[in-house]
């Protein structure tokens, strides 16, 4: 797992991969990096080794952007880029594709998610863009990845997500970007945007 | 002066460094900076400082020929005030590829021009003035900058409430002369930034180690380039493609700039014929090598694809509105955003690596 980002980076640009973001994980004793790429055949989700050595790919009809993983069930999921809708699930082991799913029409992806301590729940940042206001939606991964719920993300435009170490809180930053999948990626409330705020989501006992 | 452009810099030089630090091309040749220094003059003294004077001037018109209707509402002082919008839309058009400088301080952009507008903000606040209307000029400090710009008086101008504009019992005509004379400040405010021995001229065209927005012409002329693919991007991805919505059935008209006065074409076809010609003025071309000549050549093929969709659907004469919803028209807004997206690529990608400069990431990009 101690691998010193720019060392890696600097391996990557050396093997002419163009990595969109990485996430890392430690398993059966190595570690494996995930990192979606574009090459001139596309985008792609790379498995990568600690020497920066590319040892699978798949091949993505989207542009990948943050990853959720979970060792405990085997299985990562990624998210296409904003307004992406979709995503999909890889199994660490076979380095294949389990499911892909989707938010629902009125809603799409910031990117980035994460599960649930035990694996049993993803959390992924999204957008309300009708009404212009962030959610999580709450997906259950032992039923194929089905959207169970959302919660407001408590401001405009939800990026990074992560889980405390306790397992207990969600830590959401609200970027304070409002964006519409019509206009894809223009920022539509410069003239009136708050400052970036975090939001703590706690599970009750 | 200078230090209003120290707030536009942090936003511009991190994005353009990193650029640097990925592809460290540098090209230390004095013939090149002087042709550099020749190609930024051409662009801020042949393109940008005249489209700004005309912008001023169109704007002065517009609030002249609005006050005349005020004083008489006679219908043909109607149609001279239309007029004179149209050439203000147009000449906001050419000064649109400018997506940097004193245009992005205070909101200028967003209040002159509101869009998108997908929750009909302009109507709202626009009419939320004619109900509060006192008989003076408008306060706009505090007021939605959705009701401040040339969207606000298209509304105005070219919806159901159009006609109030010739009845001296309400408000229209008065808060379209606000309007208007706010735009004709802002433009005016821009332009005076522009100029003047510490403008934003200046800062372009000095590019060195003390100043704080550009410090080689490398960066100045990433910026032009940025600005300019931006402008292209915006135009495929965001003004045409969000009202195409993938088919005729789909396609939402209104989700396009200047639907109501039907001048989203002209805006748009002027827009992009602006950027060849200064593309062909400035002489873009010069910076890169004999071998990457075709580049420049296949950019001005891209913009004269785009160009050329313009002049077949215009014999059509059918409105916008009507035009998105036809499947022939819709599958020709469809292909030029092709050519449009095709120019954008080679000057973000291909013509500034040919220029040995890296534009980094533009507004549209990010996390």
């Amino acid at each position: 797992m101690e691998i010193n980002r720019r060392a890696f980076l600097g391996t990557l640009l050396a093997t002419s991969l163009i990595p969109l973001s990485f996430d890392a994980l430690a398993i059966k004793n190595r570690s494996i990096l995930l990192a979606p790429f574009r090459s001139q055949a596309g985008y792609f989700l790379g498995f990568l080794n600690r020497s920066g050595q590319l040892e699978a790919k798949i091949k993505l009809p989207w542009r990948g952007h943050g990853l959720a993983i979970s060792p405990k069930i085997g299985q990562a999921v990624l998210f296409s880029r904003r307004p992406g809708r979709f995503a999909v699930v890889i199994n660490l082991m076979t380095h294949g594709i389990q499911y892909e799913f989707a938010t629902p029409a009125n809603r799409h992806f910031y990117g980035h998610g994460v599960f649930s301590s035990d694996g049993k729940y993803l959390f992924a940042t999204e957008n309300d863009f009708e009404n212009e206001r962030g959610v999580i939606g709450i997906y259950d991964a032992q039923k194929n990845y089905i959207r169970v719920g959302e919660y407001p993300s408590f401001g405009i435009g939800p990026h990074e997500i992560i889980l405390s170490r306790d397992g207990k809180t969600l830590i959401v930053a609200n970027g304070g970007i409002l964006t519409h999948p019509d206009f894809p990626r223009q920022k539509l409330n410069l003239y009136n945007m708050s400052l970036p705020s975090v939001f703590l989501i706690k599970r009750q006992e | 002066m200078v230090t209003l452009y120290k707030q536009i810099s942090k936003f511009v030089v991190a994005p353009v460094l990193l650029g640097f630090l990925l592809v460290p091309v540098s090209i230390a040749d004095p013939g090149r900076a002087e042709q550099q220094k020749i190609v930024i003059n051409a662009y801020v003294d042949g393109y940008v400082l005249p489209a700004y004077q005309s912008f001023v001037e169109e704007t002065k018109q517009l609030t002249k020929k609005l006050k005349m209707l005020c004083e008489d509402r006679q219908e043909e002082r109607l149609v001279d005030v239309q007029m004179a919008f149209t050439s203000s839309v147009l000449g906001w058009s050419r000064v649109l590829p400018v997506r940097f400088g004193p245009i992005r301080l205070h909101n200028r952009m967003e209040r002159v021009f509101f869009w998108p507008d997908t929750k009909s903000r302009v109507s709202k606040h626009t009419s939320r003035l004619l109900q509060e209307f006192e008989g003076k000029d408008i306060d706009f400090t505090h007021r939605s900058i959705a009701a401040q710009g040339l969207p606000a008086l298209e509304y105005l101008l070219y919806s159901s409430i159009s006609r109030n504009l010739l009845d001296a019992e309400k408000p229209n005509c008065g808060v379209a002369v606000s309007i208007s004379k706010n735009i004709y400040r802002i433009a005016t405010d821009i332009l005076a930034e522009w100029n003047g021995d510490d403008g934003y001229r200046a800062v372009v065209l000095s590019p060195g180690p003390e100043n704080q927005t550009y410090r080689t012409a490398d960066e100045a002329l990433a910026e032009i380039l940025k600005s300019t693919s931006e402008i292209l991007q915006l135009i495929a991805s965001s003004m045409l493609n969000s009202s195409l919505q993938g088919s005729p059935d789909d396609a939402k008209a209104k989700r396009a700039p200047f639907w109501r006065s039907d001048l989203t074409l002209q805006s748009l076809q002027v827009t992009l014929g602006t950027v060849k010609t200064f593309v062909l003025e400035a002489h873009f071309s010069s910076l890169m090598k004999k071998e990457d000549q075709g580049l420049g050549k296949n950019l001005i093929f891209e913009l004269d694809q785009a160009l050329g969709v313009f002049s077949d659907i215009h014999l059509k004469n059918t409105s916008w509105v009507e035009l998105v919803k036809t499947p022939e028209g819709h599958a020709q807004l469809t292909y030029l955003t092709n050519p449009v997206l095709g120019a954008h690529n080679l000057l973000a990608e291909e013509i500034s690596q040919a220029m040995g400069i890296n534009v980094g990431f533009n507004s549209l990009d990010g996390d």
